[in-house]
Formats: C-alpha cells, structure tokens, sequence
C-alpha cells in the first residue's frame, strides 16, 4: 500500500503524543489539587508529578524522533 | 462509540449534505445526552466523542448558518469539561494504586465539579436562546 510506512509512522507519532498529552494534563491536576493534601500526601504528590513530567518529557523526545522520520510534506515518490 | 455511516449517494447539493451529516451527528450527541445526568463515565466518555465529531461537521458549515459558530464553540465547552471528568478519573485509579488517598478524594470532588460544568452548559445550550437552536433549527430537528 502507497505510503503505508509514513501512515504508520504518523500512528505511531499520533501515540506518543497522546501519552504525553495525558501525562501533560495528569501533571496539571495534580497540580490543583496539591495544595489541599496534608503534608505527608502533598510531598509523596510532588515526587509523582516530578516522574510524570520526567517521563512527558522522555516523551516528547521520542515525538521529536518520530517527527523527524516523517518525509517533508509535499513528499511524492 | 463508533460514528455512523451516512449515506450521501442521494444528496442533491452541498447544503443538503451538510444538513444530514450535522443531523446524524447531532443524533448521535442527543442519545448520549442522559450519560451526562446519570454521571455514567463511560457513557460521558463516548458522548465527548459525539461533541467533538458534531463541532468538527458543524465547523465545515459555519458560514452556511448564523449561529451555528455558536453551537461549536459551546460543543466545545462540553467537550473540555467532560474531557476533564475523563482525565480525573483516569488520575484517581492511578492514584488509589499508590495509596494517595487524600488525593482521590480531592479528584473525586474536581470531578463532580466538571459533570456540574457540564450539565450547566447541556442545560443552557437548550434554553431558549440557547447556543444548540440554531443547530435544531439547521437540522430540522425541532422536537430534540
């Protein structure tokens, strides 16, 4: 199939993504809800949200990766 | 939830085409609509789904209509504060996973807040000069 490759690179990339977009969105609230846990929660909160943006971050590199295996737009074989 | 097929082989005109792909996708909003009153997630799941397959339909048809601008952007509204109720759920299983407790409930709340929001603008997109009239009057749909 024609270009089926760049269809699923496009997936894949389209995956990474989403996964970084939900870690984004966990991040943010968590975020709203920090500063009402007692003290013990709120740092056990603050070391989740640390990994969560670690790993959106491992994720956007991956994206960036993905990203640049995509042929040009405008591509023709 | 898939999207239903619909048959445009006897369509006569753009305009007509886009009456009926608006129709069923508004169809298909409407018979979600009681997931958001029974706080059903998965229901809210697949109705954010027809929110966002009907604004994208009606954003190809806005300048066929006025007021159908209105009925996407407040398709819009719905679909964040259901996406809200959906990402605060996921975020509470994985935290009852890790015994945060406190955490869950403070999500638990975020989220009833959000089906709140959500009501409030399914509620005021009926009203009587609600953002969802020109989209009835488009559609036909008049007894929705």
């Amino acid at each position: 199939m024609e270009c089926a490759a760049e269809r699923t690179e496009l997936a894949d990339l389209g995956t990474i993504l989403g996964k970084a977009r939900d870690l984004h969105v966990q991040r943010k609230l968590l975020d709203r809800v920090r500063p009402t846990l007692p003290d013990g929660e709120r740092r056990r909160a603050k070391k989740l949200r640390e990994r969560m943006r670690r790993r959106e971050s491992r994720r956007l590199d991956r994206a960036q990766k993905a990203l640049s295996r995509l042929p040009p737009f405008g591509f023709s074989r | 939830m898939k999207a239903q097929p619909i048959e445009l082989a006897d369509v006569s005109s753009s305009l007509e085409g886009m009456r009926r792909i608006a129709a069923v996708r508004f169809a298909e909003v409407l018979a979600l609509g009681p997931a958001l009153h029974r706080a059903d997630a998965a229901g809210m799941h697949d109705l954010r789904i027809a929110c966002k397959r009907l604004r994208y339909a009606l954003e190809r048809s806005t300048s066929v209509r006025r007021g159908l601008n209105r009925t996407a952007q407040q398709l819009g509204r719905l679909q964040d504060a259901l996406g809200e109720v959906h990402d605060c759920g996921v975020l509470g299983r994985k935290l009852e996973g890790r015994s945060l407790h406190a955490s869950v409930t403070a999500l638990q709340r975020e989220r009833r807040r959000s089906i709140d929001r959500g009501r409030r603008l399914w509620r005021r997109a009926f009203a009587r000069r609600g953002s969802f009239k020109p989209l009835i009057a488009f559609t036909g749909l008049e007894g929705a």
